[in-house]
């Protein structure tokens, strides 16, 4: 399976909010309920576009739905 | 499953059967030489598995957008382009090989029929590729 170095929470906040459906999100963001469950699973990696939308659909900042493991790919990771 | 991966099974599915088809009237052992046609079957075979795909793929999109109408009427977002994109460069890439390996059949002793032949047993493999492709990128993720 190919997985991504995101990792998200989306099914945690979705739970949260009324038990938000899949479709339900799905419908708000623009793509198909398919591309959700991809993206939940770490099958898919959204374009930066379509992850805002899933924050904004979810009522969140981007960094509270989405984290990146610059680790996992040994990417260097700059100090701020 | 989405619309475009139930799209993706029914071409493969269709693909498969109706080549069997074609396959079941070629003249096989007679390697790429099949000039002068000897067996006029093998082309209204190719005709009617032709006829056949494009009837049976047409109608059996139509069962499946009845079913699931939502699913048949929205566009299709950006991770099933991407899968369009990767499924039809891999398809590309086959139909390329096989079609530019058409080239040394010559020196096999293909003539222009065998090689007519061979480019449409080429487009047939390329597209088997391609849904194949689609659904395993569906199902594994891209």
């Amino acid at each position: 399976m190919t997985q991504t170095t995101i990792s998200n929470s989306i099914r945690r906040l979705r739970f949260e909010r009324n038990e938000m459906t899949q479709q339900d999100l799905a419908e708000r963001v623009g793509v198909t309920r398919q591309t959700i469950n991809a993206i939940e699973a770490g099958k898919y990696s959204p374009s930066l576009e379509v992850a805002f939308r899933i924050a904004g659909a979810l009522g969140v900042r981007l960094e509270e739905v989405f984290s990146y493991d610059a680790s996992a790919v040994g990417a260097p990771v700059k100090a701020p | 499953m989405s619309f475009r991966e139930k799209s993706a099974w029914i071409m493969l599915i269709t693909l498969a059967l109706m080549s069997l088809l074609w396959a079941m009237h070629f003249p096989w052992g007679t390697g790429f030489t099949l000039a002068p046609d000897p067996n006029p079957s093998v082309f209204y075979a190719l005709v009617l598995a032709t006829i056949s795909f494009v009837v049976l793929v047409v109608v059996a999109h139509i069962v499946v957008a009845v079913l699931a109408p939502r699913d048949a009427n929205a566009r299709a977002d950006e991770r099933e382009q991407l899968i369009g994109l990767r499924a039809a460069r891999l398809g590309a890439y086959v139909y390329a090989a096989l079609s530019m390996s058409s080239v040394f059949l010559i020196h096999l002793g293909a003539n222009e029929i065998g090689l007519a032949y061979f480019l449409v047993v080429s487009l047939i493999v390329a597209e088997i590729v391609n849904c194949v492709a689609r659904i395993i990128y569906h199902r594994r993720g891209v």
